[in-house]
C-alpha cells in the first residue's frame, strides 16, 4: 500500500474507532482481549483496505470486516502481554456531560451480551446501532426473512437476560 | 416502547470505554502479523502437505526390489505426487479465495472448505498407506511361505492381524487428525451451523 492510501487508512480508521472498540467490547471480556481483537481487525482492515472499491460507505464495509474478525477469524491467544507493551499513548477519555444513568444502562447491555452467541451478538450490535435488514442480512449472507427471525429470537432473549 | 429500544438511546450516546488509540498505535497495530485462524490453517496444510510428500523419499527401494514391489511402489509414488500437485493447487485457490469482506457465511464456507480440501488429501494419503502396508504384508508373507515352506497367505490369522494393525494405525493417525482440527474449528462450525440453519 502506498503511504498515501496508508495515511488515508489510519484517518478511515481514526474517525470509526468506536465503532471497532462496540464490536471488540462486545466479543471480549478484558482489556487485553479487547486491544488483541482490535490488532487483529486492524491488521485485517488494512490487508482488504487496497481492494475497498467505495461501493459501500467506509463504515458499512468496516462494520462487516470487522464482525467477521471477531466471529470467524479472531483466536483468543497470549499476546496480550507484547499487545500492552505497544500502546504508550493511551489516553483516558475524559467524560464531559458525565451521565451515570446512561453509562450503566451500557454497563448493564455489555453483561447481557456477553451471554449471547457470536451470532446473536452480531445481530444485537446491528440492531443496536440501528442497521436495516437489508444489511444486516448480506452482512451475515442470510435472506431477510431470516435474519428477521432471528432477531426476534434475539431480542426475546436479550430481553430474558435483562429482566430475568 | 420496547425496552430495548429504550436502552438505544444510552447505546448510541456511549463512550468508548477508556481505550482510545492514537494514529501512532493505528500504524502499529496494522502493520503486526496477523494470528487468525485462516493463518494457522495455512501454515499447518502447509507443514502437512509438507510432511506427506517428502514421506515418498524415505522409501527403501532396495528392500522393495528385493519383495518385487518396485513396479507398485513407483505407481504408488507418481500417484501420491499427482493428488499432491492437484490438491496443493484447489488448496492454494481456495485460500486465495477467502475474503474478510465477503458476507458472514461465506467467509465460514470458504475457511471450511479449504479445510475440507486439505483432508481429503489426508484420506486419500491415507488410504494409499492404508494399501502399501497390505501389500507390503502380502509380498512380505510372500517370501517368507517360499523360504520356510509354510503358509501364511492362507492363514486367516495372519490377515485378521494385519488388518486390525492397519485400521489402528490409520484410526490413531485419523483420530489425532481430528483432534487438531477440532479444536481449532470447534467455534467456527458451530456458528456456521447456526447461521445455515433456515428458519423461513
Amino acid at each position: 500500500m502506498n503511504k498515501e492510501l496508508e495515511n488515508k487508512f489510519v484517518k478511515d480508521i481514526l474517525a470509526n474507532q468506536g465503532i471497532i472498540h462496540k464490536i471488540c467490547r462486545a466479543y471480549t471480556t478484558n482489556d487485553d482481549a479487547h486491544k488483541d481483537l482490535f490488532q487483529e481487525i486492524s491488521i485485517q482492515l488494512y490487508k482488504a483496505y487496497p481492494k475497498f472499491r467505495g461501493e459501500s460507505k467506509f463504515s458499512t464495509w468496516m462494520y462487516r470486516v470487522a464482525l467477521n474478525t471477531a466471529i470467524s477469524l479472531y483466536r483468543k491467544n497470549k499476546r496480550s502481554i507484547q499487545t500492552s507493551e505497544l500502546f504508550d499513548n493511551l489516553k483516558e477519555l475524559e467524560f464531559k456531560d458525565y451521565d451515570d444513568t446512561k453509562d450503566k444502562q451500557v454497563e448493564m447491555l455489555y453483561k447481557a451480551i456477553h451471554n449471547l452467541n457470536d451470532i446473536e451478538k452480531a445481530l444485537c450490535l446491528m440492531y443496536l446501532d440501528d442497521k436495516p435488514y437489508t444489511e444486516i442480512a448480506e452482512t451475515l449472507g442470510i435472506t431477510e426473512v431470516n435474519a428477521r427471525v432471528k432477531m426476534n429470537r434475539t431480542k426475546t432473549k436479550l430481553k430474558k437476560i435483562l429482566n430475568p | 416502547m420496547d425496552v430495548l429500544d429504550n436502552l438505544k438511546d444510552a447505546w448510541k450516546d456511549q463512550k468508548s470505554k477508556n481505550i482510545q488509540f492514537t494514529e501512532s498505535d493505528i500504524y502499529k497495530m496494522m502493520h503486526k502479523k496477523s494470528s487468525s485462524i485462516v493463518k494457522w490453517i495455512f501454515y499447518i496444510s502447509i507443514i502437512e502437505f509438507v510432511i506427506l510428500f517428502t514421506s515418498n523419499f524415505f522409501i527403501d527401494y532396495d528392500e522393495m526390489k528385493e519383495l518385487g514391489m518396485q513396479n507398485f511402489v513407483t505407481v504408488l509414488v507418481t500417484l501420491s505426487f499427482i493428488v499432491g500437485v492437484v490438491f496443493v493447487t484447489l488448496f492454494y485457490k481456495n485460500y486465495k479465495n477467502i475474503c474478510v469482506s465477503d458476507s458472514t457465511k461465506k467467509l465460514m464456507n470458504d475457511i471450511l472448505k479449504t479445510k475440507k480440501i486439505v483432508s481429503t488429501y489426508i484420506i486419500i494419503q491415507l488410504i494409499l498407506a492404508g494399501i502399501t502396508i497390505i501389500w507390503s504384508a502380502y509380498a512380505t508373507a510372500q517370501s517368507y511361505d517360499l523360504s520356510n515352506d509354510e503358509h501364511l497367505l492362507n492363514s486367516t490369522k495372519f490377515w485378521i492381524i494385519i488388518t486390525i494393525f492397519t485400521i489402528f494405525m490409520l484410526g490413531v493417525f485419523w483420530l489425532f487428525y481430528q483432534l487438531l482440527y477440532g479444536i481449532l474449528l470447534k467455534r467456527l462450525k458451530k456458528n456456521y451451523k447456526e447461521l445455515s440453519e433456515s428458519l423461513e
